[in-house]
């Protein structure tokens, strides 16, 4: 079992992961806005002789990294599970 | 009509299909419809979907005998399964179609809907997943009625619930009779009767297992749908999408504007208003949150999270390569759009043009019939998150002070569910006419400034009181609605001022800082025994969020 400070240590822990995921995600998704204002050239401008525009690569590019950040929240998150979490409600 | 240029008919195609995109990012279809004959290979597929379904809500009856199995399917579904399921009751006909739409008519600009949609996902997984299941039973206002006093709790959170769900059900009915008039050829009240009626027979059965696999079934089919169109346009173009980008450019008339933002929207704050909406309000949508109640264990709740945001995101990236995929393929093609350069059959129907154009009628049925069977998922995801508000929140939980019996429960819960599908039906008619943009706008607001506020607050700020929550919740609410009516959809679209007091179509960006604001404000000033004993849960509550044991 274990104690009550391991536990406050984890949730310490684990809020901070979130945190930091949770700004870094919303600072990625929310400058997308600014394609529409000071940076409407950037999100214009094509990749390398090609007609793809930065817009569409950096809205791919958010897609593949929010699912990298959550592999690696999924990932931390389990190493900071309680090893004997109860399977708890109604799965019993 | 006849000797317009392209570019003049482009703006008369603009107001059809671009002003209701911004709707359909919360799940509407509308805009002019025209019926089209009747679709026998649609029709065809659509009756396979439906025994199946059936079948599946035979099988899910014969283990839905408690009202726990009824709203959690048992909690048994694993992660994988969870994921696709919500995938299934997230991705709306209306974000296929209109996401489509909207690329077809302006561009690029329709990523950022996909985007918006698709963002919510990570926070999902990050700030939620755990917590709430961790803490909840059936709803997400058993979270926070966990630790706040109950009946204030649960009266203003089922009715954050209850608002969202009938406002979404209605944009969801509506959008299915002009959608299946459109496809199927059937008329309007038959095909929201049908949709009702199968509903009904789904959840009232089966409960949310069958309306789990149900959502499954339909994420696969929708996913398999997009692959096979995605495939087929790449492959016309060898899998360059710099070619595919060329020929788009080479097709519309407004040729290389089409890959610059701005053509949509130009300004960025509605650009801002609509992501904050979007990304707050899928954290607040009752049905989804719901989700996470049917799966055993926290780990598996993340990995709910985690597989639906796979399935989502893999979703709108092949709808980019849909959407420019129409304008090469439909636009100003004779067989799909008319002298003067509209689409036939409105400006819904740009992807189902496609599927026809790459795949001929037997993808074009398929798709048709993937259409409906994404709103019966939908719809009945809705009725089990309305159900579960009324008959455990309300009476379980208020009412019979959280010792209801049994039988009362699951029969009042099958109860509800048939009126809730009636209550369709008539929502569906009478709304038949109105503009349902606008109700389709109402409850991603509502979601992230009602909903979301107190569940946030609820599992990470220990100040939070009863008379906090109940205030932001009631100035999320009055100020959701309240500047939706004086903003251009109501003020100047339905009411016929001539520019709208308020500037942008999705206040959240305004009212979800306000709710978070009052609850702030007044769970600091209230001194009541009441906010004491809020305050002095807190800590159990969250060693019980985070490890699953009741403290």
């Amino acid at each position: 079992m274990p104690t009550s400070q391991d536990v406050q240590t984890l949730i310490r822990k684990k809020n901070r992961l979130r945190l930091v995921m949770a700004v870094i995600i919303m600072a990625l998704y929310f400058g997308f806005a600014l394609g529409y204002g000071p940076l409407k050239e950037l999100f214009a401008e094509k990749m390398a002789d090609s007609l793809i525009p930065f817009g569409l690569v950096y809205f791919a590019s958010l897609i593949f990294s929010f699912v990298i950040i959550e592999m690696i929240y999924l990932k931390a998150a389990k190493n900071l599970d309680p090893k004997d979490e109860e399977v708890s409600h109604y799965a019993k | 009509m006849r000797n317009k240029s392209p570019l003049t008919s482009l703006l008369f195609l603009l107001p059809a299909c671009v002003l209701p995109s911004l709707s359909m990012a919360a799940g509407s279809i509308d805009g002019a419809v025209e019926r089209q004959s009747v679709n026998p290979t649609a029709i065809a597929m659509f009756l396979v979907f439906v025994c199946v379904t059936l079948y599946i809500s035979y099988w899910a009856s014969k283990r839905t005998n408690t009202s726990a199995e009824f709203y959690t399917a048992g909690g048994g579904i694993s992660g994988l399964q969870n994921g696709a399921a919500i995938a299934g009751d997230f991705m709306s006909a209306a974000s296929f179609l209109g996401i489509t739409a909207l690329i077809y008519a302006t561009g690029i600009d329709g990523m950022t809907l996909a985007l918006a949609a698709f963002a919510g996902w990570p926070m999902m997984l990050i700030l939620l997943s755990e917590r709430v299941r961790n803490l909840g039973k059936v709803t997400f206002t058993d979270v926070v009625a966990l630790r706040l006093e109950q009946t204030r709790t649960r009266i203003i959170a089922v009715l954050g619930s209850v608002s969202v769900v009938v406002m979404y059900l209605i944009a969801q009915m509506v959008g299915a009779g002009k959608l299946i008039e459109l496809l199927f050829g059937l008329p309007y009240e038959v095909a929201v009767i049908i949709v009702a009626a199968l509903v009904m027979a789904y959840v009232a059965f089966g409960g949310m297992l069958a309306t789990t696999w149900v959502q499954i079934v339909k994420a696969l089919l929708l996913l398999s749908g997009i692959t096979i169109i995605g495939i087929l346009v790449l492959h016309s173009v060898d899998f360059n999408l710099n070619e595919l980008l060329r020929q788009a450019v080479d097709k519309h008339p407004r040729g290389g504007d089409i890959l610059t933002n701005g053509v949509w929207i130009d300004d960025p704050i509605q650009i801002l208003t609509l992501l904050v909406s979007m990304m707050f309000g899928t954290l607040g949508l009752p049905h989804i949150l719901m989700r996470l109640f049917t799966v055993p264990n926290m780990e598996e709740s993340r990995k709910s999270a985690f597989y639906a945001s796979v399935f989502i995101g893999y979703f709108f990236l092949l709808l980019i390569v849909a959407g420019f995929g129409t304008i090469v393929f439909v636009m100003g093609n004779p067989e799909y759009t008319d002298a003067t350069g509209k689409l036939l059959g409105g400006g819904n129907m740009a992807a189902i043009h496609l599927a026809n154009a790459v795949g001929g009628d037997l993808l074009m049925g398929f798709m048709s019939a993937v259409a409906f069977a994404t709103i019966l998922a939908v719809v009945a995801g809705l009725t089990v998150a309305g159900s579960a508000a009324i008959s455990h929140d309300l009476y379980a939980q208020v009412l019979c002070k959280g010792k209801p019996d049994p039988d009362k429960e699951i029969r009042l819960t099958r109860i509800v569910t048939l009126v809730l599908g009636l209550l369709a039906v008539a929502l569906g008619i009478v709304f038949q006419e109105q503009n349902v943009a606008v109700i389709a706008t109402l409850p991603m607001v509502v979601a992230a400034s009602v909903n979301l506020p107190i569940l946030l607050l609820s599992l990470y700020w220990s100040k939070l009181s009863t008379r906090g929550a109940v205030a932001g919740a009631i100035v999320g609410f009055v100020s959701s609605i309240g500047l939706i009516i004086v903003g251009p959809k109501v003020w100047v679209d339905i009411l016929g001022f001539e520019t709208a007091l308020f500037p942008y179509d999705y206040p959240a960006l305004f009212t979800m800082p306000a709710a978070f604001f009052a609850i702030w404000i007044v769970s600091h000033m209230d001194n009541s025994e009441r906010a004491k004993e809020d305050r002095a849960n807190f800590d159990n509550l969250v060693q019980q969020s985070e490890t699953g044991r009741i403290a």
